[in-house]
């Protein structure tokens, strides 16, 4: 059975994500930040927990997650991000330290922990960004920036694997997750339309099948889902 | 009123910093070599490291008159196959190029230490526009600045603006640590630090918001922008593949 290393999979797109590949029968592997005790018992079975914080990425730590999964890793999506609504000035020291580790160094360092055992599998590597990399936001502008700075990633990398390891990313747009809620947007209208996680989830999957380099679920996409998911 | 320098002991950052002092501003001139910073005459110089967690409060301390301009010009990178360069390096890039301005940014403003019509410059790339394989994190870097410029002009006070310069290769000693190719007929195509800084300044003279320091940077950038395929291919070939042992 092929494997796939899921980061941030204790919630939202994450979990949702798990449970896409699980069901196709796939070996996956999660990784969480919550404690396994807390997560376990809300993931399907068989499935291996990886706990680490990579708002801390350590070379402990990612070393931590790199070696949860097999020699040979057919896929890895690295999906873990956080963010803060807030503009620069209040934005905390802390907050803008965890928003840059999250988002952006450690799905860089889990490349390139990771890129040895892609190889072995002629595996794909896909990382998770956001529609807010482009363009500018006002409220969220350092959670943009560290989803620009990984779409940047993205794209060198892709040229540097380039015939040894593919590289993807995803560009979701607002999804209904606790990513919300912990980033302190209030209880705004427009959350009735945001997309359900297993939806984006499942769009995730076929892009993944797909091998276009960059994908993103624009305005379109997400009209499209919530017009289906009022309808189930 | 104080025009804020950081990375200004070589390279662009001194260009800068020499040609703000000849304009008669008062420059707090930051590096983390405090030798060559002695050398700038005219600044007032701030020795110490970006990436210290006390780094804004130490700016901030400084300050004896409000931000009138701050260029973050630090920036360090590293050449080479993503996968052969150190993992810590890759965070130090990160660290430097990224973490500190934001950072740095946001404690100025919260601290109200900027003047109403503050000028906040950001130095990012063409790497933006064209991609860089062989300086994968540099150009992670360097995009999350371009894009936090954008952002933060939504959100800062009225009369204050930022700014993203995209350099290319200069004449200096951070080309020609991490450049694959460092011989004499390609160093002396390079433009000068002197030159890149005098269109710099007259660019966020006119408030510019995306500042390419001349024409061979806007058609750079431009070639990038409608070709991304084909000017990729070229990198990958022209830096990628020319790179052997990885430049820290």
């Amino acid at each position: 059975m092929p494997s796939v290393l899921i980061t941030g999979a204790s919630d939202g797109i994450g979990r949702a994500l798990v449970e896409c590949y699980r069901s196709k029968g796939w070996t996956v592997i999660a990784h969480g930040r919550r404690q396994a005790s807390r997560v376990a018992p809300q993931l399907p079975a068989q499935v291996k927990y990886v706990e680490a914080d990579l708002n801390m990425p350590t070379e402990d730590t990612i070393a931590r997650v790199a070696q949860a999964t097999p020699d040979s890793l057919d896929l890895a999506i690295l999906n873990a991000g956080m963010g803060v609504v807030a503009p620069p000035e209040r934005t905390t020291p802390a907050q803008i330290n965890d928003m840059i580790a999250v988002n952006t160094t450690a799905p860089l360092l889990l490349a390139q922990a990771l890129f040895p055992r892609l190889q072995a599998a002629q595996g794909k590597l896909t990382f998770i960004g956001s529609t807010a990399a482009r363009g500018a936001h006002r409220d969220f502008a350092v959670y943009a920036a560290t989803k620009a700075a990984l779409s940047g990633a993205a794209r060198s990398l892709r040229l540097e694997w380039e015939g040894r390891v593919p590289v993807q990313i995803i560009h979701p747009g607002p999804t209904a997750t606790g990513m919300h809620d912990k980033a302190g947007l209030g209880d705004i209208a427009a959350r009735k339309y945001f997309t359900a996680p297993d939806r984006v989830a499942r769009a995730i999957e076929t892009a993944i099948e797909g091998d276009k380099p960059s994908v993103r679920f624009g305005p379109l996409f997400m009209l499209r889902h919530a017009i289906a998911g009022s309808r189930t | 009123m104080t025009t804020v320098i950081t990375g200004a002991a070589n390279g662009l950052g001194r260009a800068l910093a020499l040609a703000c002092i000849e304009r008669g501003e008062s420059v707090l001139a930051i590096d983390l070599d405090a030798a060559a910073l002695a050398e700038i005459d005219g600044a007032q110089p701030l020795a110490f490291d970006l990436t210290a967690p006390d780094a804004a409060q130490s700016i901030i301390a400084a300050l004896e008159t409000p931000v009138a301009c701050i260029i973050h010009c630090a920036g360090i990178s590293g050449t080479g196959r993503f996968e052969d360069i150190p993992a810590e390096h890759h965070a130090r890039i990160m660290a430097l190029n990224f973490t500190a301005p934001v950072q740095i940014t946001a404690a100025l403003l919260a601290a109200n230490a900027c003047a109403p019509t503050a000028k906040h410059v950001f130095v990012g790339s063409l790497s933006t526009f064209t991609g860089y394989p062989g300086a994968t994190s540099y150009a992670a870097s360097k995009d999350g600045l371009s894009s936090f410029t954008h952002s933060l002009r939504k959100s800062l006070p009225r009369g204050m603006s930022s700014h993203c310069v995209y350099p290319g290769p200069l004449r200096t000693d951070h080309a020609a640590r991490y450049a694959p190719d460092n011989s004499e007929a390609t160093v002396a195509r390079r433009q000068s630090p002197e030159e890149a800084a005098a269109l710099i300044l007259t660019a966020m003279d006119r408030r510019r918001r995306a500042i390419f320091p001349g024409w061979k940077t806007r058609a750079f950038a431009f070639a990038g922008r409608i070709l991304p395929g084909p000017v990729g291919r070229t990198l990958r070939q022209s830096l990628f593949e020319t790179l052997k042992e990885p430049k820290l």
